[in-house]
């Protein structure tokens, strides 16, 4: 086991990621395609949604990936604060945006979808609400990022921001539910997916791999970045500069 | 002594070390109250030769809460409806004004390293500046609150109802606040970086103060955010102080 | 199914999806753009410490301070 704790190292864990981006990707690409099959061409129209029930294909990924990303984050985070190790906090940095970019798609996919079926762009019903402060939570973690010129103080109180959050999150969807129910009556629940065939449930769980598999493929590239830029002092660095290969995604 | 804790081997060297760590205990239980204690002081004494800072968030509430009925019209019946939740906001931004205060003159006069390093716990120290914060700002703003619901047309009833929630809330926005305050110490531009970090963390709070005062007056039953709110301060006197301690030990290093 | 039933769709599917990849196009050519940035400011911060340490070396030799 020790040899997989060589990889905690930003040295060693750099040429790794290097290998592991196009692996991702590649899936990433193939379950999109088996999921868009299914979800697009496959699956007939649903007999109370029409048509429009295809857009929780990529509406519940994206909600699905906004969520983990953050108790991913917060997994770092615990790493960061109790080993101290940099690389957990480049991790936490490099899954901040990725995370916020699919809250952001998850309401806006989610708008797509309640505008023909609810008649509005926008409700403030439990579920949009707690995304919308998830997406509030993630920028204000990356806002604190860049607030600090020290590095290793923005790592540490990021960290410990992200815990924070983590922690008040079941606290904050727990509120907003019980606010729409005083505020609504709301026993109709607005954000019900409608009950799945099968090959529906399929299609949404490949569009979830192919997410899951894009998010580790851009995070790690996006890691590799901030690998470098922290470790820019350091002979290897140097060496990779020397010989030319700090460029590019893949290498 | 607890007789069937010892061995009749080495009962005198149990019995000793069972007495030192009792004492040890109790020097940690006083050594957290008088750290507290002295915090409190100084920050209270603090307070009194400094008024005037200690009155500007609450004199903020009182401007914002009057820019609502300038914004809305004054149709008393629209404003009644929407007071314990106006009220609500304007009490969480006066507390959010009142954040930076908490840490700003011990970080630039230094004594903020001479709490990290004193040999009280620093956890103990920061729950006295929390609980210094909301006997300044929380309690203040609690009882000026239904004074102000007047001016909306807000009843008795509702009034007090509405000061029961902020007493209940804001201990919780102090501990949070405190929190965000010592993680951005010495930021670029600190006082908005706050307000986001700590705002969405406020959300629990301001839904389940202005909406027990709302359900109330809808005659719904209003006890369980009330308790909520109660199980919240629980909650974040046992964690608040522990997490500001350790931000303001990442902002000190 | 077929293709043509596709264009049944109507906008608001297609509005979403297209939203959707372009999303993550942006995020994707935002990698690549960050990646050639960072390649770009290194480059520069090296050839800068290694044009100074130059300079440095040289003037200690001819014995003149700068």
């Amino acid at each position: 086991m020790s040899s997989l704790f060589r990889y905690a190292s930003p040295v060693a864990f750099y040429p790794l990621a290097g290998r592991l981006v196009p692996w991702f990707s590649g899936l990433a690409l193939l379950f999109a395609i088996g999921g868009l099959y299914l979800g697009l061409i496959v699956a007939p129209p649903d007999w109370q949604q029409g048509e429009t029930y295809r857009i929780l294909f990529i509406h519940v990924p994206s909600a699905w990936m906004s969520m983990f990303i953050y108790f991913v984050m917060a997994g770092y985070a615990v790493l960061t604060l109790t080993l101290q190790t940099r690389l957990s906090a480049l991790m936490m940095q490099a899954l901040a945006p990725t995370g916020a970019l699919f809250a952001a798609l998850a309401l806006a996919t989610g708008a797509f979808w309640g505008k023909p079926t609810w008649g509005a762009w926008w409700v403030w019903d439990a579920r949009t609400t707690s995304t919308l402060l998830l997406l509030f939570l993630y920028l204000g973690y990356l806002a604190l990022q860049n607030a600090f010129e020290d590095v290793r103080r923005a790592d540490r109180a990021g960290a410990l921001l992200v815990l924070v959050g983590t922690i008040n999150l079941p606290v904050i969807y727990f509120s907003v539910r019980w606010w729409n129910t005083l505020h609504q009556g709301a026993s109709i629940s607005l954000t019900a997916a409608p009950s799945m065939a099968r090959i529906m449930v399929t299609s949404m769980l490949l569009m979830s791999l192919a997410a899951w598999a894009y998010t580790i493929a851009v995070v790690l590239s996006r890691v590799r970045g901030k690998i470098l830029w922290r470790e820019r002092s350091s002979q290897w660095v140097l060496e990779l500069l020397r010989d030319g290969r700090s460029d590019g995604v893949d290498s | 002594m607890n007789p069937t804790l010892s061995t009749s081997s080495d009962t005198p060297k149990r019995d000793a070390f069972e007495r030192a760590s009792e004492q040890v205990c109790e020097a940690a239980q006083a050594n957290m109250a008088a750290a507290c204690r002295l915090i409190l002081t100084s920050e209270l004494r603090m307070a009194l030769r400094n008024r005037t800072d200690v009155a500007q968030p609450l004199i903020f509430f009182i401007v914002v809460g009057s820019l609502f009925p300038l914004g809305l019209g004054d149709g008393t019946s629209r404003l009644t409806a929407l007071a314990p939740g106006l009220l609500w906001v304007c009490a969480l931004l006066s507390v959010l004004l009142s954040l930076p205060q908490i840490y700003a003159r011990d970080a630039a006069n230094g004594t903020l390293e001479q709490l990290v390093l004193s040999p009280y716990p620093l956890a103990a120290l920061c729950g006295g500046k929390i609980m210094a914060h909301w006997l300044l700002t929380g309690v203040p703003l609690a009882l000026l609150a239904p004074l102000l619901g007047i001016a909306f047309g807000l009843d008795f009833d509702s009034g007090a109802l509405l000061a029961v929630t902020l007493l209940l809330g804001t201990p919780i926005l102090s501990m949070i606040g405190a929190i965000g305050a010592a993680l951005t110490l010495g930021a670029r531009a600190g006082s908005v970086l706050v307000a986001l970090l700590v705002l969405p963390l406020y959300v629990p709070v301001l839904v389940f103060g202005s909406g027990a005062v709302e359900a109330w007056r809808a005659g719904v039953a209003f006890g369980g955010p009330l308790l909520l709110l109660g199980a919240g301060i629980l909650f974040g006197v046992v964690l608040a102080p522990l997490a500001t301690a350790a931000a303001v030990r990442i902002a000190i290093e | 199914m077929n293709l043509s039933e596709m264009a049944q769709f109507g906008p608001y599917v297609w509005g979403a999806y297209a939203l959707f990849a372009v999303a993550l196009l942006i995020e994707v050519v935002g990698l690549r753009v960050a990646q050639r940035h960072i390649d770009a400011q290194l480059r520069q911060a090296r050839a800068m410490a290694d044009l100074m340490q130059r300079e440095h070396g040289s003037n200690r030799v001819k014995g003149e301070v700068s």
